[in-house]
């Protein structure tokens, strides 16, 4: 029962970054590799301003969905804007260039802030007891944020202009250029703000689990695992896989063995692809 | 107002060798309700989705209201006050149709306070007040292509496109369309149809393209094509 607990609120977390993807995977139709990159950008800054400004981490966490929104935002407008050569496809483009950022983002952070372990104060210090377990308040923290940023998230497409046109988008490219939707602006908003859901997870889990410079692969590995559980481009479908990859490795790390942690998802994904291999919340479909 | 919304000039335009389009010149006065009429394949759409600012073209250039508007996005109400509807309604299946108006109005840059009772207007003419709450998904076909008519309505544009508007809708429909559009035209809106259904453009109508293989085979006033031995020829062939 507290295993699943605590599965239940990291799963919160996975469930807002591939909620990023799948937001982005709706609307442009392509993956972005810097999605962990994002993850690591919101915890350095929630560090940052947090040691430089000495405001309380409550405060100083905001710094990390603001910096991951703005660097996505400048990502794609100076990278992802201009057309590529007409011969090459733009969601192939848009592979290869944030796989590249990824890697420049990597590398930047090793140069400035050392390859070592580096964590922000406690948002919350607390303990909070569930049942016989003691669990760090951050932990809920981490998830009530998890699901105040995807309540927002929905908020945002279904009441206005700009997620109505990211709806648009997702649902008929054609329709959209008719009404005279801006793909290049409704894609440059959704960017910025599936970095911002990256940059908040990154931010509220930092306190737990740390950031480093590569600490965003295995988040971003897990979002890809969400995303293919839930149903590529499914936000509800992000949401329930992100539920259920917590749960099932809090599960298994408690009753099988904590020495595979990292390979209960995949188990799940692979359950998932035999079961209906669409995901959990999209409508199977075939191509003949 | 310019005398001419609407210009196209040598519009030429190939896929992979193959000339959809070549050279065809068309121009629109305000107010003007133009055909254009032919059989599969003569370069209707294609032409359309040129001047709508959808396909580039090749060579030629299009003008609106005097404005070089060829290489113009076209989702830029203000650069080009185009608005048009496709053969399939591109209506958005998840948004009410209510949603779908607003969504056209915000994108085009209209205000917000003008615009709800621009919407209610063209709701009501096109009897489809009584569905604007309800999502576009559980509307049928004929439906679908009225919203997409008063999606592109509701912008106001100068020049409105539309892409075979009765394909599919009953005749009760078909007179709505008839009455709107002839309400745009007379209010100043320049409109250009393509379709197929000859009985119903003749009658709105007042001038007709006829093409043919890509070219304009016959231009004139809609008795002057009725009885053109040539487009009987066309429809043969």
């Amino acid at each position: 029962m507290q295993a699943a607990v605590v599965g239940l609120l990291m799963g919160a977390v996975y469930g807002l970054m591939a909620l990023g993807l799948a937001l982005l995977f709706g609307v442009m139709r392509t993956i972005n590799f810097a999605h962990g990159a994002m993850f690591t950008l919101g915890g350095y800054a929630f560090v940052v301003v947090s040691e430089v400004s000495g405001v309380p981490s409550a405060v100083a966490v905001l710094a990390a969905p603001v910096a991951a929104f703005a660097v996505g935002w400048l990502v794609h407008a100076s990278l992802l804007s201009p057309r590529p050569d007409p011969n090459v496809r733009y969601t192939d483009y848009v592979l290869i260039v944030t796989f590249a950022v990824t890697i420049v983002m990597v590398n930047g952070a090793t140069i400035v802030f050392g390859p070592q372990f580096k964590r922000p104060p406690s948002i919350s210090p607390e303990t909070v007891q569930v049942l016989d377990l003691a669990l760090g308040a951050d932990r809920f923290v981490a998830a009530a944020t998890a699901v105040l940023a995807a309540v927002a998230l929905w908020g945002v497409l279904r009441y206005t202009f700009t997620g109505r046109a990211w709806r648009a988008l997702a649902q008929n490219p054609i329709g959209a250029a008719v009404v005279g939707i801006d793909e290049k602006r409704a894609h440059r908003s959704a960017f910025a703000t599936a970095s911002g859901l990256a940059g908040v997870a990154g931010g509220v889990l930092a306190p737990l689990t740390s950031v480093f410079p590569n600490s965003g692969v295995t988040p971003l590995l897990i979002s890809f695992v969400v995303l293919v559980i839930g149903g590529l481009g499914s936000m509800a479908g992000a949401l329930l896989g992100g539920l259920l990859v917590g749960v099932v490795t809090s599960l298994g790390v408690v009753y099988i063995s904590s020495a595979y942690s990292d390979i209960y998802a995949y188990v799940l994904m692979l359950a998932v692809l035999l079961i209906r291999p669409a995901g959990l919340l999209t409508r199977a479909t075939r191509t003949y | 107002m310019s005398d001419v919304a609407l210009q196209g000039t040598g519009l030429i335009k190939s896929f992979g060798g193959i000339t959809a389009v070549g050279g065809v010149s068309v121009q629109l006065a305000p107010g003007a309700i133009v055909g254009v009429l032919g059989p599969n394949g003569s370069g209707k759409t294609t032409l359309m989705s040129m001047l709508a600012g959808l396909v580039r073209p090749d060579k030629g250039r299009v003008e609106v209201t005097g404005h070089d508007v060829t290489r113009s996005a076209p989702f830029s109400l203000k650069r080009r006050p185009v608005a048009c509807t496709l053969q399939n309604p591109r209506v958005f299946a998840s948004l009410t149709v209510r949603e779908n108006l607003e969504l056209a109005l915000y994108a085009k840059r209209r205000h917000r306070a003008s615009a709800a009772s621009g919407i209610s207007e063209i709701l009501e003419r096109l009897h489809l007040g009584h569905v604007q709450s309800v999502r576009a998904a559980e509307l049928s076909g004929g439906q679908r292509k009225l919203v997409d008519l008063a999606r592109a309505l509701v912008v106001r544009p100068q020049v409105l496109l539309a892409d075979e508007p009765t394909a599919g809708v009953s005749h009760a429909a078909q007179a709505l369309m008839t009455e709107v559009l002839s309400v745009a035209a007379d209010q100043g809106t320049a409109v250009l149809l393509v379709s197929h259904d000859l009985p119903w453009t003749f009658s709105i109508c007042r001038r007709i393209l006829f093409l043919t293989r890509g070219e304009l085979l016959v231009e004139g006033t809609v008795d002057e094509v009725r009885h053109d031995p040539r487009i009987t020829d066309a429809y043969l062939r």
